[in-house]
């Protein structure tokens, strides 16, 4: 796709930070987006693209007051708000695309945050220090499965002068947990009301839960779809709609994006138009791919003729939302995902992956600095293993290049794809 | 498993409550590993996982622990969450239990963690099969009091060293010897092997042991006691407390022992820094890997400092 390079020269001027909050250049980086739909794999894809320039158009031009959150945050509560979602960790995603990262991890460094934590944090917040992302008004956080984005988004707030608003989430579910976790669900709702001034619209805040629930069944029919061999969408690609799940459920146009995404899934599969010519094996992915340009799918689907066919960050891990009761639903969805609690919890999850789609092995990209995900890792490979299923831990970093070794990474992926073969 | 280890229960975190397990008749032992290479641990854990973390583990399997008839985790981080996976795996203690604690010190949190607690108290009265009752919890309460898990006091000071306040998570004793060899003295530190545990600076006992229910007033005392950099909704109150202890240690200079891949102290020093600073402290910053092994490097980092002061 030659679309990165197309909005690197867009900003590659001296006056890049302030281009962002111009109307004129983010117009005409819409419209260049928009006439870009065959560089895109994916009509969906496309769709997403401009859906998710649009969101940060907003946040840039602030036509609302701007909320960041973190990316396991019940985005439903922000948009039954009527504020404008700002995602700092999906936005350093984007922001390995356009070049900024050797920029913003110097930018980084100056405010103490080292190389031993998660990168995604570390680039988001050299981006803000260095002014590529949007001033917010405010700033909420769930403590849940990541240490570092409360500690890191609680020093955004700081910096900024803001309010910090934390949803505290336990490792357990039961009731008491999710009394606890609603109240602070609807002290946050009103809070965020007042302090924002916007109206606390308990109606808007129900549309938002239905919107969800409508992107939720949305996504649930593209995975049903998914798990019929062979594949007709490869690894890479199915991971660029990841940015829904962490940014946009309770948005207007989530569950359009997860439509327009089946129908293309259904109409491939009607035309035979598979991802690879021969699919040998099928995989499952742990954990979030690199966002910088890389072999590995290649390799796995021309040397081995390996299909990634679902994502664990893709897996819809709640129950339907009930619009009566917001707060309560709200806080059951945060409380079930399959990362909290014992690992027994995602170890089972991963189990249905397994089963669901058929899979023959698992890849476990255990993405530098993320604790949670990585240091469960060997008794997942274990239980795995106690299975039948092949496991591959690929050591990188999802966002620095710098920890990328294309050998090494070559080394291991074959040796994987000679034991599954 | 002798007499004592039947009744030993084994944690690692300052929010621990350990007054619950006294009031059961069971005796709470902290388990601090000693400093060194964990061959062992690294087989389960990846390489860029907290050190301290590891180094139980390691402790765990090569048996360097008393026998115990449990151990209660927090779900203080996710080093901590995951080596209660291993812990429960590997079966390497008869009992398990995980406690979260929440991550802000407000009323509602109070609430929350005192019903948790009374929960804790449930599973391990059932566990081992021995009634808890409210009276035993409030005389634990009350023999449990301020400064009698002090592990480490602070040592007395020379008039004309420079006083430090050292911070960190788990402070290795090598480091207050060497502060000492460099000319300076330890005039407090803010650590859960250290200041964290034992001072209430916050709380009058009048305030703690309000109301009828024991269980509120032990959440009270750990959600309320000087702030751990978990407690990230709780930044101001870690603010003030550390202003607060420069103030009343008079202290000159600051070591922040950081330690490796520890995502809290790593933004945690941030605001130590901007706040110590910002009083005209100067912060020196200390990488530690829980093996002791770059003394020398600190040795001349300390000696830089000082100079300085």
């Amino acid at each position: 796709m030659d679309l990165y390079p197309k909005l690197r020269s867009a900003l590659a001027e001296p006056l890049k930070r302030r281009a962002l909050h111009s109307p004129l250049v983010i117009k005409l980086v819409r419209q260049i987006l928009s006439a870009q739909k065959r560089a895109f794999p994916w009509e969906a894809s496309h769709l997403l693209a401009l859906k998710a320039i649009d969101q940060a158009a907003d946040a840039f031009l602030g036509r609302g007051p701007v909320v960041w959150h973190n990316v396991f945050f019940p985005t439903e509560l922000l948009y039954g708000l009527g504020v404008v979602p700002f995602a700092p960790e999906a936005a350093a995603a984007a922001a390995v695309g356009l070049g900024l990262v050797d920029e913003a991890f110097r930018a980084a460094d100056g405010r103490w945050f080292g190389t031993d934590g998660c990168s995604f944090h570390r680039l988001a917040l050299g981006c803000e220090v260095a002014g590529y992302f949007p001033r917010p008004q405010a700033v909420v956080c769930t403590s849940h499965l990541c240490d570092i984005a409360p500690q890191s988004l609680a020093l955004t707030a700081a910096r900024h002068d803001i309010p910090f608003h934390l949803l505290d989430v336990p490792q357990r579910a039961g009731p008491e947990e999710t009394r606890y976790v609603a109240r602070q669900l609807k002290e946050m709702f009103f809070s965020l009301a007042e302090g924002l001034r916007k109206e606390p619209d308990t109606e808007r805040l129900a549309e938002a839960l239905r919107r969800s629930n409508e992107a939720r069944e949305g996504l649930l029919r593209v995975s049903r779809l998914r798990r019929e061999p062979p594949a007709v969408i490869r690894g890479d690609e199915a991971h660029g709609f990841l940015y829904i799940m962490l940014t946009s459920f309770g948005s207007p146009w989530a569950a359009v994006v997860y439509d327009k995404w089946y129908e293309e899934l259904k109409r491939r599969r009607e035309q035979g138009r598979w991802a690879v010519p021969r699919e040998k094996i099928r995989l499952l992915w742990l954990h979030l791919r690199p966002y910088y340009a890389n072999d590995i799918f290649k390799i796995l689907e021309h040397e081995g003729g390996a299909v990634v066919v679902f994502e664990e960050m893709n897996h819809v891990y709640w129950d339907e939302l009930d619009p009566r009761h917001p707060f309560l639903s709200l806080a059951r969805k945060v409380l079930s995902h399959h990362g909290l609690g014992p690992l027994e919890g995602r170890l089972g999850a991963v189990k249905g992956m397994v089963e669901d789609f058929g899979v023959q092995g698992v890849v476990h990209f255990a993405h530098w600095g993320c604790r949670q995900s990585t240091a469960g890792a060997a008794l997942i490979q274990q239980a795995l293993r106690e299975q039948g299923i092949a496991f591959l831990n690929l050591d990188g970093d999802c966002v620095d290049r710098q920890k990328y070794a294309p050998g090494a990474v070559r080394t291991r992926l074959e040796g994987f794809l000679e034991l599954l073969g | 498993m002798g007499t004592r280890g039947q009744d030993l229960i084994g944690w690692f975190c300052s929010y621990t409550p350990v007054e619950l397990i006294r009031a059961l008749g069971l005796i709470p032992r902290r388990l601090l590993p000693p400093p060194g290479k964990t061959p062992r641990a690294d087989t389960y854990f990846t390489g860029n996982l907290c050190p301290y973390v590891k180094a139980i583990l390691e402790n765990a399997l090569v048996g360097e622990f008393p026998a115990l008839a449990g151990v209660v985790f927090v779900a203080s981080c996710n080093s901590m969450i995951h080596l209660s996976n291993i812990w429960r795996s590997l079966k390497l203690s008869r009992g398990v239990w995980v406690l979260d604690v929440p991550r802000r010190g407000d009323s509602v949190a109070v609430h929350y963690w005192a019903r948790r607690l009374k929960d804790l108290g449930g599973e391990l009265s059932a566990f081992f099969n021995r009634p808890l009752e409210e009276g035993a919890l409030w005389r634990a309460l009350e023999e449990e009091s301020p400064g009698c898990r002090l592990e480490r006091p602070a040592g007395g000071h020379e008039p004309s060293r420079p006083r430090l306040l050292l911070v960190g998570s788990v402070l290795p004793d090598v480091l207050r010897d060497m502060v000492e060899e460099a000319g300076m003295s330890v005039a407090y530190e803010d650590a859960c092997n250290a200041g964290r545990l034992v001072e209430n600076v916050n709380l009058t006992r009048t305030e703690e042991f309000a109301g009828s229910d024991p269980y509120l007033s032990l959440a009270r005392r750990y959600l309320y006691k000087p702030p751990c950099p978990r407690m990230v909704a709780d930044r101001d109150r870690r603010r003030a407390y550390l202003r607060e202890v420069v103030k009343t240690h008079r202290v000159q200079g600051a070591v922040y022992h950081a330690m490796k891949f520890c995502d809290l102290a790593m933004v945690d020093f941030a605001l130590v820094k901007d706040e110590l600073e910002g009083m005209g402290i100067p912060v020196l910053k200390l990488e530690g890997d829980y093996t002791c092994g770059n003394r020398g490097q600190w040795a001349t980092r300390l000696e830089a400092l000082r100079e300085m002061l």
